[in-house]
C-alpha cells in the first residue's frame, strides 16, 4: 500500500492545496537533498525543487498509482535536475572559459585510515567525477534508499541494468577517495 | 571494521543529510501553485498572425540595430586616466561598452557572483550612439563579472544570482553572452 495514499485521497476529493501541502511536509526535504547533491549548487537546487512540487501539483490528476506517489515524484526531480543539467551546461559553453576553477586535490597523506569526515568530502568530490546518470543511480538508491525496482520506474530502465551500473560505479568511487585523500577505506 | 564498498554505501545514505531547504520554501510553491493562467480572450488568436506581419514589416523598415556580433569592452577609469585591463582599484569607474547583437541586449554587473547592476534601466545606464554603456562604481573589492546578453525576445529581468539569471535567460532565448572579468583589489 501506498504510503501516501491519503494525499491521492485529498487529490480525488478536489483539495489540490491540501495535497500539495502534504507532499511538501512529507517530501521536500528530501527532494531538497536529491536536488543538491544533483546539482552541487544551493540556489539551482532551491529552483528545482520548487519547480519538481509545482509540477507534482498540476500533475496530481493524472497521478495513476502505478508506482507509489513518492516514486512517481522523484521521477519528476529527476526529469527537472537533467533539465537543469543541461541548461547549465548550455550556459557554461555560452560562456567564456574563465581558467581552471576545480579544488585543487589535497597532498596525499600517509596510506592510514580515512575518517568520515575525509571520506564525505572525497565521496562530494567523486561523485562529481562520475556520470550524470550513474550519480543519479547512485544518490537515488543509496541517500533516498529506493529499490532497483523503484529506480526501473523513475529511469525506466531494467532493475538489473541499474543494478550493474551501481555495482561499476562503487569500486571507481574508492578509488577515486583513496587516490584524493592518500588513505586506505 | 565495515568494507570499504560498504563503507561508501553508508557515505552515500547520510550526503546531505545537513542540507535543509531555505525558510518559506513552501509558501513560494503555493503562491506559484495558486497563480491561475489567465483565461485568453477571443482577440488572442489572432494575435499570433497580427504579430507576425507586424515583425515583418518592421524588419523591413528598421533592419536590427545592428547585424554584427556581440560585443563587450571594458574601459577602467583611474582617476583622469581611462585604461583597458582586468584589475582595478576600490574608486575607479568600469565602462562596460555592449555594441552589436540583436534588437534585445542587456548588461549585468555582479561581484562575487551577486548582482550590483542591471542595464538598461539603471542611472548608471546610458546610450552612446548604437552602444549600451554601463558606467560601474567600484565601491568593495571582490570579483567583478560583467555579462552581456543579447536577445531577439526580452531578457527577463536578471534576481540577483548570476548562474540562475543567465540560465533563465537562455532558457528565454538569449543566444549570445559575452563575459568579461575584473578583480577589484
Amino acid at each position: 500500500m501506498d504510503p501516501d495514499s491519503d494525499v491521492v485521497g485529498l487529490v480525488a476529493n478536489g483539495d489540490m492545496t491540501g495535497a500539495l501541502r502534504r507532499l511538501m511536509e512529507r517530501h521536500g526535504t528530501s527532494v531538497y537533498r536529491y536536488c543538491r547533491d544533483a546539482l552541487r549548487d544551493a540556489t539551482l537546487a532551491d529552483d528545482v525543487q520548487q519547480q519538481v512540487f509545482i509540477a507534482a501539483y498540476h500533475d496530481l490528476p493524472k497521478f495513476t498509482g502505478r508506482s507509489t506517489l513518492r516514486t512517481w515524484l522523484f521521477a519528476i526531480a529527476r526529469h527537472r535536475v537533467l533539465d537543469a543539467v543541461k541548461s547549465r551546461r548550455r550556459l557554461q559553453s555560452h560562456l567564456e572559459s574563465t581558467g581552471a576553477t576545480g579544488v585543487p586535490d589535497p597532498l596525499p597523506s600517509p596510506a592510514e585510515r580515512i575518517d568520515d569526515q575525509r571520506l564525505r568530502e572525497a565521496l562530494v568530490e567523486c561523485l562529481d567525477k562520475v556520470r550524470e546518470d550513474v550519480r543519479n543511480v547512485l544518490l537515488l538508491r543509496f541517500q533516498q534508499g529506493f529499490t532497483f525496482e523503484e529506480l526501473a520506474e523513475i529511469f525506466g530502465e531494467k532493475p538489473g541494468t541499474l543494478q550493474a551500473k551501481v555495482t561499476r560505479a562503487l569500486p571507481i568511487l574508492r578509488d577515486c577517495i583513496e587516490n584524493r585523500t592518500g588513505g586506505s577505506l | 571494521m565495515m568494507e570499504p564498498i560498504a563503507r561508501i554505501e553508508e557515505a552515500l545514505t547520510r550526503l546531505g543529510a545537513e542540507h535543509k531547504p531555505p525558510v518559506g520554501w513552501e509558501a513560494r510553491v503555493l503562491a506559484a501553485a495558486a497563480a491561475k493562467p489567465k483565461s485568453k480572450p477571443w482577440w488572442w488568436f489572432a494575435f499570433p498572425v497580427v504579430a507576425l506581419a507586424v515583425s515583418a514589416i518592421v524588419l523591413f523598415v528598421e533592419r536590427s540595430p545592428s547585424e554584427q556580433p556581440l560585443q563587450l569592452a571594458l574601459n577602467v577609469e583611474k582617476g583622469q586616466v581611462a585604461v583597458r585591463g582586468a584589475s582595478a582599484h576600490v574608486g575607479d569607474i568600469v565602462h562596460a561598452t555592449a555594441t552589436g547583437g540583436g534588437h534585445h541586449r542587456v548588461v549585468w554587473v555582479y561581484r562575487d557572483d551577486h548582482l550590483v547592476m542591471a542595464c538598461p534601466g539603471g542611472p548608471q545606464c546610458r546610450r552612446d550612439g548604437e552602444a549600451m554603456v554601463a558606467d560601474v562604481v567600484l565601491d568593495a573589492t571582490g570579483e567583478y563579472k560583467i555579462i552581456a546578453l543579447t536577445s531577439s525576445a526580452p531578457v527577463p529581468a536578471p534576481a540577483g544570482t548570476l548562474d540562475t539569471d543567465v540560465s533563465k535567460a537562455m532558457e528565454a532565448g538569449a543566444s549570445e553572452t559575452r563575459k568579461q572579468q575584473l578583480i577589484v583589489h
